[in-house]
């Protein structure tokens, strides 16, 4: 435990003693994160289920769009569907930047906004090398393991950066943090990581009234909740997990993760107030918040699943509102959240934050090229990986597209993996996070040769 | 790649809990085996059933044989106590064939919010009311393993309407019964059929997922996977058979399910004499769909035209005699009740009777029956950490709550929507696992900050509901009663009251300053040896041991539940 918790826990002792704390910003140091600081915080985002990259990022001409019509068949998206991305032969379902009701040729939104404002990034063709699986648990696990084909890892990738890291802040409270409810595995093994599935309710808050909160008018009153930290003293795993835990929670429960009561999101950022993005959009207005407190965050993960799409698929119908598409309605509310806190950083009050974080997003492979009898797609391994931030050389592809032909697909069905995705966090690592190239094989053992694609902008 | 499958080794002596020194192997003080059966094999103890357990028979080797052979027998078990509870409660679900739920939640005038999910939600009430009260708790730690083993997401569109059939049906007959029958019940069964798409899978493009699924996580697990191999690279055991499976394998297994669907009014048949009911819900082998061409799975070919049903029969026979399948379900089930990280000898030995009993009706239970009566389960007291819904019940049975959970959301306002929404923000609420691979069951993934912290925060609050009806409604959990009960007026110190809620909890003295915590939170300024008065619930803000003390014990009885050592099993 770092001096700095230390002090923090002392902090809360003394303001539920009845002494004057500061209010719950009182740690907030908007100096900090501008000076001093030489690293980004890292935002993992993992799109559990495996998303059909082919459905996202569409060829729109060449030989590669002459064979994904006439492979994707049925579930090929006609080009008149697909909003541009730039000159290239490529294009975005057309719901990465506008409503279900929204034609092509309005002004694009959301995701494909950013990367028109060159802040999204596109890698091709990423994924597992050279372990080959089409199981969710093994190919989750060994990207998040850090570990192509072991499972057997104690710790995750992001565990060993955190343990590797240098410069890295003291944190208040955890240097990485997880919205989920289990641990997840590029976590596992590092001990300071906290996770939450939302700011509102990771609060011990169930006692009755008169013995919950602390009443700082009574003289020596104290809420049952103070006392749970000092019940899980002792040497034992479960004990160090219990302080943890009560420790996360003592911290937490002076912010007010509301809004707007307790957090007002800058830059204009419209989190999703509804529909598939409600849930990730409050998770990453959570995000936005404690960045700004500057406690000392290094890393986050989130969750955004349901993309294993093995049935009823769907297709984008551009400008009808009343058309139901599975993908699109998932793809909008992960574009409209991840715009919303991009701007909400971006357009803060401490200067610009979109230049000190940093997001990456990706799934755990992709989907066969030919759709199954289901209207859906079944298993694949290729994938693209996005990057978003103010320092990601957005607006372009990077990586190298293996093509589509026959003899361009790996086992003839699926895309080829020509990036392994590892290059690419490593490549935010070394440029983004401070992590020296040498300390590379610590985190990702076996990789091999460091190769950055250029996705991401030095300093 | 994977590694191969270790050997079935064999030879671990059944008997080993009559080996001598068997009585004495506890880790920790006063964890008697009482104690340890009622928090691994059951959801704890009920005031009364240890001393129930202790007159079982004169020797702990022979008490707990004879509660396993009571347990293992459930219908030979009076349950009529949980069986006023759920007629009590009124579910209208439960009892519905799925013909009934098919045409009324999915079909009929049930089918929108919040009908259409009201057999999941009647589901989960009724499984929480048999955790807490029902007498057959062997059989109900083992419905919940094979939930989790065989995982559907019950709150979802298409699988809450059923999801009653799932439970009842698919699930509990079998808990204890013959692994082969499970699996090919589960392959039909309307809920997996719709969660793993095997419904819509036809011979013109198969649906890959339940074949996968059925593999890696049903049968064989992903440790017996080698990935993208070629099919005769994989290595193979003595008798010339594969030690695991390949991609090609599940495509091929893919392909011999394909046709096993559902009626649910597809185009392709509805109009078809031969497919009537052709909208009833219920499992349907439809040929047209199937492929009919020979298929070559796991080195077995099977050939073209077999009859109805024969090829998918044949892949669930393959599975459920191989030896990796044991090793993969024993070892599963050896996490839930010995160890997180099983002795390997203990999951061979139990390989070896699931494969020995393949056919047994009751091969399930000799499998249980022979991993609690190894030598690794009596030493594995207080080694595994309870998950939030163990630790829930285990407190609910602790304190008596008197409860009649109804599904969420109700009419009216009652407690129990808040219940369901407590537990449902721990990550463990029954069926909400939304993975095909089931709640995890090791200590590295339960003891997360957040799970911790909602485990707690929903114990927080379980002493403060009250039944429906306003505010002088009786408490859930009668902790007031129990108390003044226990405790003469006299003797009502924070002392005393705290080391009762901790024999309650626990079992033995937990560390002392922990104990003292919740000491000192329950007496504030009271002496040491105090009495309180359980009578006062007022404000008394210059006299702390005075202020709201009902509310306190309440809040102190929640601490004891909080305590490390309540947290583990």
């Amino acid at each position: 435990m770092s001096l700095s918790r230390r002090g923090f826990l002392k902090a809360c002792c003394g303001a539920a003693l009845g002494t004057t704390m500061p209010g719950a910003f009182g740690f907030f140091d908007p100096g900090r994160f501008k000076a001093g600081v030489q690293h980004d915080v890292l935002v993992y985002l993992f799109l559990r289920g495996g998303i059909d990259g082919l459905h996202l990022v569409v060829p729109s001409g060449g030989g590669d769009r002459s064979h994904y019509e006439a492979k994707r068949t049925s579930m090929a998206i006609p080009v008149t569907r697909l909003r541009p991305a730039g000159a290239s032969p490529w294009g975005f379902h057309p719901r990465l930047g506008g409503d279900a009701g929204t034609p092509i040729g309005e002004p694009v939104q959301w995701l494909h906004q950013l990367w028109n404002e060159s802040r999204l990034a596109v890698v091709h063709a990423t994924g597992l090398v050279p372990t080959v699986t089409r199981s969710h648990f093994d190919a989750q696990a060994y990207i998040e393991l850090g570990t192509p084909g072991l499972r057997g890892s104690a710790s995750g990738w992001m565990s060993r950066y955190l343990a590797a890291g240098t410069g890295l802040p003291t944190p208040i409270v955890a240097p990485a943090l997880a919205f989920a409810s289990n641990t997840p595995e590029s976590l596992l093994g590092a001990d300071e990581a906290i996770s939450m599935s939302s700011g509102q309710e990771f609060r011990v808050d169930g006692f009755h009234w008169p013995w919950n909160d602390s009443n700082p008018e009574i003289a020596g009153h104290q809420g049952a909740h103070t006392r749970l930290f000092a019940l899980w003293q002792g040497q034992g795993s479960l004990e160090q997990a219990g302080r943890r835990a009560a420790e996360a929670a003592t911290y937490m429960r002076e912010i007010d993760f509301r809004s707007p009561e307790g957090y007002i999101p800058e830059g204009g950022a419209q989190y999703p107030g509804g529909g598939d993005g409600q849930t990730l959009g409050v998770q990453l207005r959570n995000l936005a918040q404690l960045i700004k407190l500057d406690a000392g965050l290094v890393c986050a993960t989130l969750d955004y699943g349901g993309w294993d799409t093995h049935e009823g698929q769907g297709m984008p119908n551009p400008g009808d509102p009343s058309h139901y598409d599975y993908f699109g309605n998932r793809l909008e509310g992960l574009s409209r959240a991840l715009h919303a806190f991009y701007r909400d950083l971006a357009g803060s009050a401490m200067g610009d934050l979109s230049q000190r974080v940093t997001v990456i997003v990706q799934s755990e492979f992709g989907r066969r090229f030919r759709p199954n009898g289901s209207a859906g797609t079944d298993h694949g391994y290729g994938n693209v990986m996005l990057a978003l931030g103010g320092r990601a050389n957005g607006g372009q592809f990077h990586g190298v597209f293996p093509g589509l032909a026959d003899d361009q697909l790996f086992e003839g069905q699926d895309v080829l993996t020509t990036t392994d995705y590892r290059q690419v966090i490593a490549e935010a690592l070394v440029d983004r996070m401070g992590l020296p190239p040498s300390d590379l094989a610590s985190v990702f053992p076996g990789m091999g040769s460091y190769m950055p694609r250029g996705v991401f902008q030095v300093g | 790649m994977p590694l191969a499958a270790t050997s079935a080794g064999k030879g671990q002596d059944e008997d080993a809990i009559f080996a001598s020194g068997f009585e004495s192997p506890h880790a920790l003080p006063g964890v008697d085996l009482s104690r340890h059966v009622f928090d691994r094999l059951a959801y704890g103890p009920r005031p009364g059933d240890l001393d129930d357990f202790q007159s079982l028979a004169g020797s702990d080797a022979a008490r707990l044989s004879a509660w396993l052979e009571q347990q293992l027998d459930p219908d030979g078990i009076d349950d009529s106590l949980l069986e006023s509870r759920l007629a009590q409660a009124g579910y209208e679900t439960l009892d519905k064939p799925l013909t009934q739920l098919w045409a009324e939640h999915v079909r009929g005038a049930l089918n929108g919010w919040p009908q259409r999910y009201r057999p999941a939600g009647e589901s989960e009430a009724a499984t929480l009311l048999r955790a807490v009260y029902s007498q057959r708790q062997l059989f109900e730690r083992m419905v919940e393993f094979w939930h989790a083993h065989f995982n559907v997401n019950g709150w979802t569109f298409d699988i809450a309407p059923v999801f009653a059939h799932y439970d009842r049906d698919v699930i509990r007959p079998h808990a204890l019964g013959n692994f082969r029958q499970m699996l090919e019940a589960v392959a039909s069964a309307n809920a997996m059929l719709q969660y793993l798409d095997n419904a819509s899978s036809r011979g013109i493009a198969f649906n890959e997922n339940y074949a996968r699924e059925l593999l890696e996580l049903h049968t064989l697990g992903a440790e017996h996977y080698f990935g993208n191999a070629h099919p005769f690279d994989v290595p193979v055991d003595g008798d010339n058979r594969p030690l695991g499976y390949c991609d090609y394998d599940v495509y091929e297994a893919a392909r011999a399910f394909t046709g096993w669907t559902i009626r649910n009014n597809h185009w392709e048949y509805r109009d078809d004499p031969a497919a009537q009911p052709a909208d009833s819900g219920e499992f349907m082998y439809w040929g047209a769909w199937h492929d009919r061409a020979g298929k070559l799975f796991m080195r077995t070919i099977l050939l073209p035209d077999q009859p109805a049903m024969k090829d998918g029969r044949d892949v669930l026979d393959i599975l459920a005699t191989h030896p990796g399948t044991a090793r993969h379900v024993c070892a599963k089930l050896c996490r839930r009740l010995v160890d997180d990280q099983p002795p390997q000898a203990l999951v061979d030995s139990a390989a070896a009777v699931f494969l020995e009993h393949h056919q047994a009706p009751d091969q399930i239970a000799r499998v249980v029956r022979h991993v609690a009566q190894s030598a690794a389960f009596m030493e594995s007291a207080r080694n595994k950490v309870k998950r939030p819904f163990e630790a829930f019940v285990a407190m609910l049975r602790a304190t008596e709550a008197d409860m009649l959970p109804a599904p969420a959301p109700g009419a009216a306002w009652n407690p129990y929507g808040e219940m369901a929404s407590r537990l449902q923000q721990t990550g463990n609420a029954p069926f909400r696992w939304p993975a095909p691979d089931g709640f995890p069951d090791t200590a590295a993934k339960w003891t997360s900050v957040s799970a911790l912290v909602q485990t707690w925060r929903l114990l927080s609050r379980a002493p403060q509901w009250r039944e429906p009806g306003g505010d002088d409604a009786p408490f859930l959990l009668p902790v007031l009663d129990i108390t003044r009960t226990a405790l003469p007026a006299a003797q009502r110190s924070a002392v005393n009251i705290v080391d009762f809620w901790v024999g309650r909890a626990i079992g033995y003295t937990p560390a002392a300053a922990a104990r003292q915590q919740v000491i000192d939170f329950l007496r504030q300024n009271a002496a040491v040896d105090e009495a309180l008065n359980l009578d006062e619930e007022a404000w008394q803000a210059g006299d702390l041991r005075r202020h709201y003390t009902q509310s306190r014990l309440r809040a102190a009885v929640s601490l004891v539940f909080m305590l490390p050592d309540f947290h583990r099993r």
